[in-house]
């Protein structure tokens, strides 16, 4: 059992130093486990597999597919359109438009680094141009991600809901305010930002441009509608949904907008792949470092250590948050969700918290670790496509995630913040 | 022993390429077996019982196939914790990434043979077909990723280039 | 504890649960004919895998016990699709005799040929059908609905043969996917209606008594084969006392079960006549006679018509 511990908390770390790709790192930290446990190996193949097994997790490639095609078929391009004549007249308004344009991609996407890439692509030069700095430009592509997978769909939420057998669709619902009120506390700082530095709004948009840019992102605008509808009509698991959106947006790449042709769809499915591949193989594979743990009945003792502290609730649950918030600034979100689910869930019955409340929390602090430096997707999306260093979109992004914070903390312990909209459909 | 090495990562690109074709059906096949069942559900009322089952098995064999090619461009996230001036250092750790991920697919490889073997009688629940059309996947990909460490173990000192996905 | 076995289920370690009931009572058995010698450690809630993996586990010596349902056994060794043909048993009582009696002695040794030691079958309950749709009382009430099976031929191959839409599906996704109205009912035991809560989901409970759910106490050969003798003789005896206790318990709590499905709004009926049923099941009966052996199912038909 120590020695398992051992080999687990020691060998992990260190094969990261060595930049052993996380997926490998954690497949060959079980692997050493099961070795020093005596365990029989077949385990580890059987896990890999089991980890993929799961009908719910398939919405993943197909909303990260369904993102991309999006982005290549112009979708994105009009929903930042339809943003720019919204709000760009304020103070700070290209800003508000970069996070306006975050939320409505982020209503069709399910995925943080997607809806970074998206948004960021069109916006930091845009905003470079109109006297932003780059570095904070960058910074807000990056936050504004994180709006990505609040407001549903949202693979955390799918990977939370299949580790906890919570529904996956009351998961979405109680990410809707979270995100709404994320959007606002970015565009908020977008005004704080532009006064301080003076930068000057532009024109206000006339009623033809408004609805000349409506116009264009009329069906783009439809997707939500279709996604979510195709839920909560009873019409469609979120699976299914995952698929819709990818056929809809293949429908209006190829079809409306025919910015979508054989000749790209080969590159930008391959490019899909490969950010479903970094997420799923890490996802197969912490499965058995999960199970691992399980076996060595570590969660339990955990738990049971930390069960003192659930007379104090409010500190329990800050400590607790804390602690994910450190997770989260060195790990994969996703792995460490299936890694740590097995001890969170009895936490969470511990503190008498609602699943769905409790879940949202988890997925929602998890997925501010996507934009904490240093291990963060939305960040390395960012300084990909900024030709910004890590440390220099720091600095901005500070700020913001001070925001996502007091949004997570308004999700711990405010229950209507997540359970309001919920419980108009329970 | 040039010649050696030039078949190794010759055979490691081809097939790299070949499997990220492949997964490219492989992913349009899954979405249209499930368009399907979507539509069989809403207009037929009548789903067929084996669309769900196929997916999620056409599924497991696209994570870990595409994973390695994954592995030949190197594209699975890894924490950059050395910095980029230490040129020397970065050399010697590829290569010992490198020899584990050989590791890594030593054991997928193993583990996978053994699992296949002691699982062979087990049939699907709804098609009704061998166990190991789901469970070839692990021993597969296992070759695959030795295939393409060995590759960058011996290869060029720089990783096999990013082409076409990035 | 000088020995320690872990014992793996599915569903979560609540009090009312027959899996988990048979666990404890299984824990509770051994731990006082053997103090201090043995420990059973307990692994709820899909902790070790889901039912198939547990048992693949048992399979490898990974795992040293579980309990698992008749379906997903049967998915290893055929001949138990005999356990779970639709309209079998009439009553628990001729589940106890077939499943203690000779043919349940002639399963287990079928599955000790894949490496597993059964301790014998806790019960489950009859498994009912719940639908959204319509009571079930004739046959032609299952045709059209979207039953959610367990991804086990014997159930979809019985629900085809009612004219229903069987949709295999793993059991995490059911309870969103009956809520949504993806489908629209499941075949469960009606304790399991109760502890997950699916009176809020679903509005008719209709007693089909379709199938008896044998909930099957499984050891790893390899384990097993470890134990010093008088401890694998006392792993036996505490599985056969477990079982008696288990079965007992969930016979007791029936009564319960039914009285809290009522108040939380379900209408419950009874079916018009069995013998319907059964008549439009035959191809079932016809198409797994094969794996399960024509010698075993008349033997298990005889025992169950000869009372
Ligand atoms: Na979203
Ligand atoms: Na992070």
């Amino acid at each position: 059992m120590s020695a398992t511990l051992f080999v687990l908390a020691l060998g992990l770390p260190l094969m990261l130093l060595l930049r052993v790709p996380l997926a490998f790192a954690i497949g060959l930290a079980t692997i050493g486990a099961l070795w020093t446990a005596d365990i029989d190996m077949m385990i580890f193949a059987q896990r890999m597999v089991s980890g993929t097994q799961s009908f719910s997790l398939l919405a993943i490639p197909f909303f990260i597919l369904a993102g991309d095609l999006m982005t290549a078929g112009g979708i994105s391009r009009r929903l930042v359109g339809f943003a720019d004549v919204l709000v760009r007249h304020r103070t700070g308004g290209l800003g508000m438009v970069a996070v306006l344009a975050a939320a409505f991609f982020a209503a069709l996407s399910g995925s943080a680094p997607a809806t970074t890439a998206a948004i960021g692509a069109i916006m930091i030069p845009e905003m470079e141009r109109r006297g932003y700095s780059r570095p904070f430009a960058t910074a807000l592509a990056v936050a504004g991600g994180i709006i990505g997978p609040m407001l549903p769909p949202s693979i955390p939420m799918v990977v939370w809901g299949v580790m906890s057998e919570t529904s996956i669709s009351q998961l979405f619902l109680a990410g809707v305010m979270p995100g709404i009120l994320l959007a606002l506390g970015l565009m908020a700082l977008c005004w704080h930002h532009a006064r301080k530095h003076e930068i000057a709004p532009q024109p206000k948009a006339s009623r033809q441009e408004i609805w000349a840019a409506f116009n264009s992102a009329k069906w783009a605008l439809c997707g939500p509608v279709i996604v979510l509808g195709g839920i909560y009509g009873g019409i469609v698991t979120p699976t299914e949904a995952a698929i819709v959106a990818a056929v809809f947006a293949l429908v209006l790449g190829f079809g409306v907008y025919r910015e979508l042709s054989f000749s790209n769809i080969v590159p930008v499915t391959l490019g899909a792949l490969k950010t479903m591949t970094i997420v799923m193989f890490i996802i197969a594979l912490a499965n058995g470092f999960g199970w691992v743990m399980a076996f060595e009945r570590i969660p339990g003792q955990v738990t049971q250590s930390l069960e003192r502290f659930a007379d104090t609730p409010v500190l329990y649950l800050l400590m607790i948050n804390l602690m994910l918030l450190v997770i989260g600034c060195v790990m994969d979100n996703l792995a460490a969700m299936i890694i740590l689910a097995s001890f969170l869930v009895p936490i969470g019955e511990q503190l008498g918290m609602d699943p769905v409340q409790f879940g949202a929390m988890v997925a929602i602090n998890f997925t501010i670790g996507m934009a904490t430096p240093p291990f963060g997707y939305t960040i390395f999306v960012g300084a990909a496509i900024s030709g910004l260093k890590i440390g220099q979109i720091a600095r901005p992004l500070l700020p913001m995630l001070g925001v996502m914070i007091a949004v997570l903390l308004l999700v711990a312990f405010v229950p209507p913040v997540t359970l309001s909209i919920v419980d108009l459909l329970r | 022993m040039r010649q050696v090495v030039s078949l190794i990562t010759t055979t490691s690109r081809v097939l790299s390429r070949l499997v990220a074709y492949f997964c490219v059906g492989l992913i349009y096949l899954i979405l249209g077996l499930l368009v399907t069942q979507v539509l069989m559900r809403y207009f037929l009322g009548a789903p067929p019982s084996w669309t769900e089952e196929l997916a999620i098995i056409l599924f497991a064999w696209l994570v870990l196939l595409y994973a390695t090619v994954g592995l030949y461009e190197g594209f699975h996230v890894a924490i950059e914790s050395i910095p980029a001036r230490f040129e020397r250092l970065h050399r010697w750790a590829d290569r010992w990434v490198a020899a584990l991920t050989i590791l890594f697919g030593w054991i997928t490889l193993t583990s996978g043979i053994a699992y296949v073997d002691r699982t062979v009688g087990q049939k699907t629940a709804a098609l009704q077909i061998p166990i190991e059309v789901l469970y070839l996947c692990v021993p597969v990909s296992g070759a695959l990723f030795i295939l393409h460490g060995v590759s960058r173990l011996i290869g060029p000192a720089e990783p096999a280039p990013e082409e076409a996905t990035s | 504890a000088e020995i320690e076995l872990k014992l793996a289920w599915l569903t979560a370690d609540s009090p009312t649960d027959p899996y988990a009931i048979t666990a404890h009572a299984f824990k509770k058995e051994l731990e006082a004919a053997l103090p201090g010698r043995v420990e059973v450690q307990l692994f709820p809630n899909r902790q070790l895998g889901d039912d198939k993996e547990i048992l693949e586990g048992l399979q490898f010596g990974t795992i040293d016990m579980g309990v698992i349902t008749n379906a997903v056994v049967a998915n290893l060794e055929p001949t138990y699709q005999l356990v779970d043909l639709p309209f079998l048993f009439g009553s628990a009582g001729q589940a106890h005799e077939v499943l203690d009696g000779p043919v349940g002695q002639e399963l287990a040794a079928n599955l000790r040929d894949d490496g597993v030691v059964s301790l014998g079958a806790a019960e489950g309950g009859f498994r009912n059908m719940i639908n959204n749709t319509r009571p079930v009382r004739k046959p032609e009430d299952v045709e059209g609905v979207k039953y959610r099976t367990m991804q086990n031929p014997v159930f979809i191959e019985m629900f085809s043969a009612l004219g229903g839409s069987p949709v295999p599906m793993a059991w995490g996704e059911v309870f969103t996917a009956m809520q949504q109205g993806t489908v629209d009912g499941l075949e469960i035991p009606a304790s399991v209606v109760n502890s997950n809560n699916y009176a809020e989901v679903t509005k008719y409970l209709s007693f089909t008594r379709h199938t008896y759910s044998a909930i099957h106490l499984l050891m790893s050969e390899r384990s097993f084969d470890r134990l010093p003798e008088d401890v694998q003789q006392a792993v036996l005896d505490a599985g056969h006392a477990a079982i008696a206790e288990q079965r007992q318990a969930v016979a007791a709590a029936e009564a319960d079960v039914v009285a809290a499905l009522k108040d939380k709004g379900m209408q419950i009926n009874e079916i018009d006549d069995v013998g319907a049923f059964r008549a439009k099941v035959g191809p079932v009966y016809e198409r797994f006679e094969p794996t399960i052996g024509t010698e075993l199912l008349d033997r298990a038909l005889q025992a169950v018509s000869s009372n």
